[in-house]
């Protein structure tokens, strides 16, 4: 049935042919049902170029787009259709992912840096500056006219522009500890937890610039290394000293980077230290709640500059030799306290230091001629020269001999600690970017706007600016960042509105972001290494292409799922809180803070890898997932990974008739079916080496397998044929036997369909498959609990629930409150088959070798060199062909003869009647014969004893264990055991030479006895 | 027997009887007794600032240190204090949960917890700016390098004065078995301000510093001023002092 529907799909999905093929290979092994679910190959998908970070944590990889509405951001996060709009105060950032490809455009001597008041910026050539106002040509925007009183200085400009890492990606970080207590996403690291590390080799440049935006909550205290050795052991040198494992050691003092910032109680440091010298700077007061930090590293020239965000440069230069090693990797430490790091930006550093200045002198820095006490005070655009203008005169001077000068005399409003020339009162000081206006837009080239974003007009961003009361329009592909600066997207649990939105816009905006951070129902869409939480609405469209539309909750529109990509929904609860250092916990408790990754792991289930390339987060707790459990409710799980809450009415060879809630269907055939669960049982009760046994076929059995396994409350197995079941008894074939069984009793009963064999039934019969009758896109995989899912193909949603058809179970509903996860793509299948954890798969017993012609020469025979020769033989009990237990340890005091073999081996025969003449030569009371068959049916047994016409006592090894225990792995095998209960000899093969031997040794064992 | 012991006693006493003393009062046993010795952290944290403070003011006095070095000095002495007393707050929580006795009845767990502790611990003890401290360290970028001739100069006349105040000390110890004349007690005291002298490293070993540098004068020389009785017991007690460690020459 599949195999019709799947041409179907051959016909509509052309290009998913290989795809296709490969499941139906996989359908024969695993099942049938699980073919319907999609099969379309990945498509070849653009890079995504920007990271949408929003105030709930969320975190979308895809595109940034021209706004469609003014305040919007619009943006196309991959995995989803359609582009979503967002309220620009419910994004926290927009970083654009650095690509090899694009490298910034030379920077030119020509290019100035023009300071604006509230940290705004302006890279481009002058054009004119006159009393009203200063002309600038930019790369991206054409030209721009800034009125003059926003105009603090003109600078050469010193901004290098390349960006080596502008995205925090989860994967580049490694918590040498395993501690998982940190939480790693593209917008952000955070932890709130101490005594942990983290560290990234990031390939630093030499000369490397580091943006840092740093957030803290209670007494902070971290350290973050700079250009530490990438060689840097894992734990700290002192664990080498034979600490009990377990102890976290004091870290601090142990440098092994090239620069560091610390916390010192409420101050911020920035240290060298090597193990003989040091060099240190204050950085200021830990006053707020923030900093913002940029760092300039030349390891080769031994320079570490930091720049406080009041403009002040702190330099340590020490010899660049301070340090040995590879200085390439980043750490971050936290000893206390709640740290976020917001903006790990590091870029390529030309080696030109920000100059340092202070607006209030009113001073000119020249290039040859040293400073002046002057103002810039115009351009001659004619002979390229500038105007200063000091005391009353005004003197040109060349456009290339300016190296930075005052426009206006009047300090910058957000940076008051420029005033201040000590080096201890300069503060870190708290982010004071704008809040007059609620965004701030960063080119590539270095100028940062502040502004609101405006409804494209011409397929641009555009950023109407409150300073120049003019649209600066920027290409896309020239954003580089656009932060937020409103309250609301600095802290979710303290929101507050943006000043360019409405007050009732950004009220709901905070309602959405708190609704969003709280609701332990709200889901979370996962596409590649996007994060978005929101919910499944309806799709509304006139026509609509998929059942399934995700709604962000901080989005003001919805988008289709992208059934290309691979994609899964999850519910929030599963998921890490996002860690807000305003509330943080401080606990060693892994689980106190999960990570952020694939549901798989979260719950513990499957060994998938791990998803998004996040850490591995730690198990969810088991309370957790036993909510969620069958409980009391019988289940019917199907080969597919189906599962479905069911009233189970019969059981027979046909199929399971049952009634379900969940779907109208009442019958499934018996091939589609997996396992009936009554009952969970709560834990394993049988040890790895006995479920080995349990799953073990004796080869005589091959053709003919038990099909069943019964699972009793008490936690017995049971293996046969299930011939019937009701309500109220089971009955099973065991070995011929019938046994019925009251159905409270049974737990569970297992298909037994996957074994490592095939039966000849198998190999002739024609899998009946069903059919998927729809589109293969769209048919999803709903997660509902342990080892309970249902593939779907939604047809809508309504009142919470996803109506749809399951290929099982025909029409059914799934609550979306009940869902624990929802796959979508091109691997769900795959993610469907990770979540089954117990599956039971038969194995054939191990192929005995038979010794062949070669062991009738007795040349293989060695009865002395075997390894079990001189120890005490293995212990057992067997079961005789009469049905009496036989117990090796009670036959103590005579020599044993164990004669290993099955009727199918030829030697074995021929030996064996040989081996009984040959007891008939020693006393019977102190010599006993004891054949051991493997594996085979009495029946088989009684017929070869009987065309043999001998009549030794038979041992039945039914699932070949003793044989293994003896190393019986060619028969025959013959072993005597002295009456201590040691193996003297062991004989492999049969023959006259091999007899003799076995003669011999036993009249020396009788020889030894009776002395 | 007693007087040939009194080396060592001291040395026990230092390790064992001090920690004991204590060890009943405190919450985290480990820590109290082989890291706080007997104090809280905010009593040690204040000695230790007020040790700082007096440190950067002789500096200061002696080197004719200007503002801007003063509050360097000052920042990195602040940044030893923390950091000592983060490490403390560490192994507060890796140690809390030790049963001192249960551990004194295992010695091999006992072993194990020497080298958690043990760094901190000598940290404490050696003087929490001396070598290897962010103050020793960062001397070198704060200073001219005219303040650090006369800094290293100055030092080492600290030095030699310290040694000659240990070795009269000590003598006075010393004394207690034999008596000397003045003459004697000079003419020793002249032989050590001639001999070569160690180096100082750890604060904590100030004490011996005497003992050290007595053990190391020439026999003959001493044997020339001392009398065959006085000559034996001096021999008796120092001799053992030439291999203790903590000293460079």
């Amino acid at each position: 049935m599949v195999v019709k529907n799947s041409r179907i799909c051959e016909a509509k999905l052309a290009r998913c042919i290989q795809s296709f093929l490969l499941l139906k290979v996989t359908s024969f092994v695993f099942g049938c049902v699980i073919l319907s679910l999609p099969t379309v190959a990945q498509t070849e998908t653009t890079e995504p170029t920007h990271v949408l970070s929003l105030a709930d944590g969320s975190i979308g990889y895809g595109k940034l787009l021209p706004n469609s509405a003014d305040g919007q951001v619009t943006f196309s996060v991959d995995g989803f259709v359609t582009p979503f709009n967002f309220s620009q105060s419910s994004v926290r950032s927009i970083r654009k992912i650095p690509s090899e490809s694009e490298k910034p455009a030379k920077i030119e001597n020509t290019v100035w840096l023009f300071r604006l008041k509230d940290r705004q910026q302006i890279v481009g050539e002058i054009k004119a500056l006159s009393a009203d106002s200063v002309v600038v040509l930019t790369s991206h925007s054409g030209e721009m006219t800034i009125p003059r009183d926003q105009l603090l200085r003109i600078e050469r400009n010193s901004q290098s522009g390349e960006l080596v890492k502008g995205v925090i990606r989860a994967d580049e970080w490694k918590d040498p500890n395993d501690t998982k207590l940190w939480k790693i996403n593209a917008s952000r690291i955070s932890t709130s937890s101490s005594g942990v590390r983290l560290f990234a080799d990031y390939s630093l440049p030499v000369r490397s610039e580091i943006r840092l935006s740093l957030r803290w909550t209670r007494k902070p205290n971290f350290a973050i290394n700079l250009g530490v050795d990438t060689k840097t052991p894992a734990n700290d040198a002192r664990n080498q000293w034979g600490v009990p494992a377990g102890h976290k050691l004091p870290t601090v003092g142990k440098k092994r980077s090239f620069a560091s910032i610390e916390t010192w109680a409420d101050e911020l440091a920035f240290l060298r230290e090597s193990e003989d010298s040091s060099m240190i700077k204050n950085l200021g007061q830990l006053t707020g709640n923030s900093c913002d930090l940029t760092l300039f590293l030349d390891i080769k020239a031994g320079l570490a500059v930091a720049q406080t965000s009041n403009g002040q440069l702190h330099k340590l230069t020490v010899p660049s030799n301070l340090i040995a090693g590879k200085l390439q990797a980043l750490e971050i430490q936290n000893f206390g306290g709640g740290i976020s790091i917001e903006n790990f930006e590091i870029c390529k550093w030309n080696g030109q230091l920000p100059i340092e200045f202070a607006e209030k002198t009113g001073l000119v820095k020249r290039n040859k001629e040293g400073d002046v006490q002057a103002v810039v005070d115009g351009w001659d655009a004619e002979s390229k020269n500038w105007i200063l203008k000091t005391d009353g005169e005004s003197i040109q001077l060349p456009e290339n001999e300016l190296v930075v000068g005052t426009v206006s005399i009047e300090a910058s409003k957000e940076s008051p600690a420029a005033e201040t020339t000590n080096e201890a009162s300069s503060a870190a000081t708290v982010n004071e970017a704008s809040t007059a206006a609620s965004v701030s837009v960063m080119t590539a080239d270095g100028t940062r706007l502040h502004g609101s974003i405006m409804k494209s007009t011409n397929g641009a961003i555009e950023v109407k600016s409150p300073t120049t009361n003019s649209i600066v329009t920027v290409p896309v592909s020239e954003v580089r960042e656009i932060m937020v600066a409103s309250a609301l997207a600095a802290s979710p649990a303290t929101a507050a509105p943006a000043s360019s939105t409405s007050p009732a816009a950004a009220e709901t905006a905070k309602e959405s972001v708190k609704e969003s951070t709280t609701d332990e129902k709200a889901l979370v869409a996962t596409t590649g290494l996007s994060e978005l939480r929101g919910t499944l609405v309806a799709d509304m469209s006139e026509a609509p292409t998929t059942a399934l539309v995700w709604k962000p909750l901080l989005a003001l529109n919805a988008s289709e799922l992208d059934y290309e990509r691979s994609g899964e929904i999850v519910s929030a609860k599963f998921l890490p809180k996002e860690i807000e250092p305003t509330e943080p916990k401080a606990s060693s408790n892994p689980q106190a803070q999960p990570q952020a990754g694939g549901f798989l792991q979260l719950f513990g289930i499957a060994g998938g890898a791990p998803v998004n390339g996040q850490a591995k987060p730690a198990k969810k707790k088991a309370s957790d997932v036993a909510s969620k459990d069958t409980g009391s409710s019988p289940q019917i799980r199907f080969r597919s990974g189906d599962s479905a809450p069911a009233k189970i009415l019969l059981i027979n060879e046909s199929g399971v008739r049952f009634e379900s809630e969940r779907t109208s269907t009442t019958f499934a055939p018996d091939s589609t079916i997996d396992q009936i669960v009554f009952r969970t049982l709560k834990k394993e009760t049988i040890t790895p080496e006995q479920r080995k046994r349990l799953l073990t076929v004796p080869r005589a059995q091959q053709n003919d397998p038990p099909t069943h396994l019964l699972i009793s409350t008490a936690g017995d197995f049971l293996r046969g044929r299930l011939l019937e079941a009701n309500q109220q008894r089971a009955s099973i074939d065991v070995r011929g036997e019938i046994l019925e069984f009251p159905i409270e009793e049974i737990a569970e009963i297992v298909w037994l369909y996957n074994r490592d064999w095939k039966t000849p039934r198998e190999k002739t019969e024609t899998v009946v498959e069903t059919k998927p009758e729809s589109n293969l896109k769209t048919t999803v995989y709903a997660v509902l609990g342990k080892e309970q899912g249902m593939a779907i193909l939604p047809k809508s949603v309504v009142n919470g629930e996803i109506l749809g058809k399951s290929e099982l179970l025909g029409d059914s509903q799934i609550k979306i409150s009940d869902l624990l996860a929802l796959y979508w793509g091109p691997n769900t299948s795959e993610k469907a088959r990770a979540l089954r954890s117990q599956i039971y798969s038969l194995t054939l017993a191990q192929q005995p070798r038979d010794t062949g012609d070669e062991s009738g020469s007795g040349a293989n025979s060695g009865s002395n060199a075997h390894p079990l020769v001189g120890k005490p033989a293995p212990e057992f009990t067997l079961k005789s062909l009469g049905g009496e237990s036989v117990q090796l340890k009670k036959l103590g005091g005579q020599i044993i003869v164990l004669d290993f073999w099955a009727s199918w081996c030829g030697p074995c025969m021929q030996t064996m009647p040989q081996l009984e003449q040959l007891m008939g030569e020693f006393d019977q009371t102190r010599v006993k014969l004891l054949a051991i068959n493997i594996q085979e049916p009495k029946t088989k047994i009684e017929l070869a004893l009987k065309r043999l016409n001998i009549a030794p006592e038979v041992l039945l090894d039914v699932d070949g264990e003793i044989a293994t225990a003896y190393s019986a792995n060619a028969i025959p095998q013959t072993v005597i055991i002295d009456p201590s209960g040691t193996v003297s000899h062991v004989f492999v093969g049969g023959g006259n030479q091999v007899l003799n031997q076995i003669r011999q040794a036993l009249k020396d064992q009788l020889e030894a006895t009776r002395n | 027997m007693k007087r040939y012991a009194f080396v060592t006693t001291i040395l026990l006493a230092c390790f064992l009887c001090a920690p004991r003393a204590f060890s009943q009062q405190a919450n985290n046993q480990i820590l109290q007794s082989y890291v706080l010795q007997g104090k809280d952290t905010t009593r040690l944290q204040q000695e230790l600032t007020n040790k700082s403070k007096v440190l950067v003011e002789a500096c200061s006095e002696a080197l004719q240190l200007d503002e801007g070095q003063i509050e360097q000095l000052r920042f990195a002495c602040r940044g030893d204090i923390v950091r000592v007393m983060q490490e403390i707050s560490e192994l507060d929580i890796h140690t809390r949960h030790i049963d001192m006795q249960e551990m004194g009845r295992n010695q091999e767990e006992m072993q194990k917890i020497w080298p958690l502790v043990m760094p901190t611990r000598s940290k404490i003890d050696e003087g929490l700016h001396s070598k290897g401290s962010l103050f020793e360290k960062s001397l070198k970028s704060i200073l001219s390098a005219e303040q650090q001739v006369s800094f290293e100069k100055q030092n080492q006349e600290k030095q030699a004065r310290l040694i000659v105040a240990t070795t009269k000390l000590t003598l006075l110890e010393f004394e207690k078995q034999v008596p000397l004349t003045a003459d004697q007690r000079n003419r020793i005291i002249k032989l050590v301000e001639e001999s070569r002298k160690p180096k100082l490293v750890s604060e904590g070993m100030a004490y011996y510093l005497g003992i050290v540098v007595l053990s190391k004068l020439p026999e003959e020389k001493v044997r020339e001023i001392l009398n065959e009785e006085q000559f034996k017991t001096f021999k008796r007690t120092f001799q053992n002092a030439q291999r203790f460690g903590g000293f460079e020459w």
